[in-house]
């Protein structure tokens, strides 16, 4: 899972002397699951690439933000999950009407995890709707405890709880759709 | 079946499916840019902060500068008093007026004679 509370607390402790080499175990712990995660928010890889060279910047500047029991984990994705909220208004707000970053996925978009055996669970993950998938990602994919994942997404723990199963069973149902065969859909491509 | 809006059990299939999904997907290019970026932002000192110590002597500035105000503007009003009345003080003037009062002493009554 992405990063323990126990294991996170020394390099709270180092990060806030601002010591470089904690600051690279950091990225180095960090940086590929805010990078799996942002990825699968927007869609995209590039958009995904631009936040998360983001995110990280102000994970650099507010250094003096951290607390000796702060959950660094919960903190990261936070930050990330911020990122791409404000990145999304602003894009929002210059071209109104023009779709949201999240929902920018077409057909031809080179797929993210170009394993074979996972991408009927990428469908199915990017079809269902934002509030759904990011809980998703956080406690499914990136193992975050639901306490974490309500901590990030600013929600209380039973309202994450209940999310979370919503999700869930909307998940199971976007893959039980995808297995199925769809003669009509065929048809009308062929 | 579990109830609904029930947490999912940590074996639940859909989850372990999910975790499958947990690889590497940033290159190492993107990563050592977007590191160094951030390494930079990091070295840099931070923007400097508002100590405790700062705020009574930013709060007592404005006040010292009213009374500093008030001290210069007693000290011209003095001045220009004496000005006025160089030989003492304007009730001692009304008094040689003849009791006409502070209003004839200061309209320079005496210096008209």
């Amino acid at each position: 899972m992405a990063g323990d509370v126990a294991d996170d607390s020394a390099l709270v402790q180092r990060l806030r002397r601002r010591e470089r080499a904690a600051f690279r175990e950091l990225y180095a712990r960090y940086a590929q699951p805010t990078f799996r995660f942002l990825a699968r928010l927007t869609g995209r890889r590039e958009a995904a690439e631009d936040l998360h060279q983001e995110t990280w910047l102000r994970v650099a500047r507010h250094q003096e933000r951290l607390w000796p029991d702060s959950d660094l984990g919960a903190w990261i994705f936070a930050i990330a999950r911020n990122t791409f909220i404000s990145s999304r208004r602003q894009a929002e707000a210059a071209l109104p009407g023009r779709q949201p970053a999240g929902d920018e996925r077409g057909d031809d978009a080179a797929p993210l995890d170009p394993d074979p055996t996972c991408l009927d669970l990428e469908r199915a993950l990017a079809s269902l709707p934002e509030a759904h998938r990011e809980i998703m990602l956080l406690v499914g994919v990136e193992g975050l405890e639901l306490a974490r994942a309500a901590a990030v997404l600013d929600l209380r723990p039973d309202a994450a709880r209940q999310r979370l199963s919503r999700a869930r069973a909307a998940l199971a149902q976007a893959l039980d759709g995808a297995e199925q065969p769809q003669p009509t859909t065929r048809r009308g491509r062929a | 079946m579990s109830p609904p809006d029930s947490p999912p059990e940590p074996d639940d299939p859909l989850f372990q499916r999910l975790r499958h999904l947990r690889r590497d997907l940033l290159d190492d290019l993107t990563a050592s840019r977007a590191l160094a970026r951030a390494e930079a932002a990091f070295a840099e000192p931070a923007p400097r902060q508002r100590s405790g110590r700062d705020r009574p002597l930013r709060a007592g500035l404005v006040p010292l500068a009213l009374a500093a105000w008030g001290a210069l503007y007693l000290w011209g009003a003095v001045g220009e008093l004496r000005r006025l009345f160089p030989g003492g003080s304007p009730a001692a003037h009304a008094a040689a007026a003849g009791g006409a009062g502070p209003y004839f002493a200061s309209a320079g009554v005496d210096r008209l004679r």
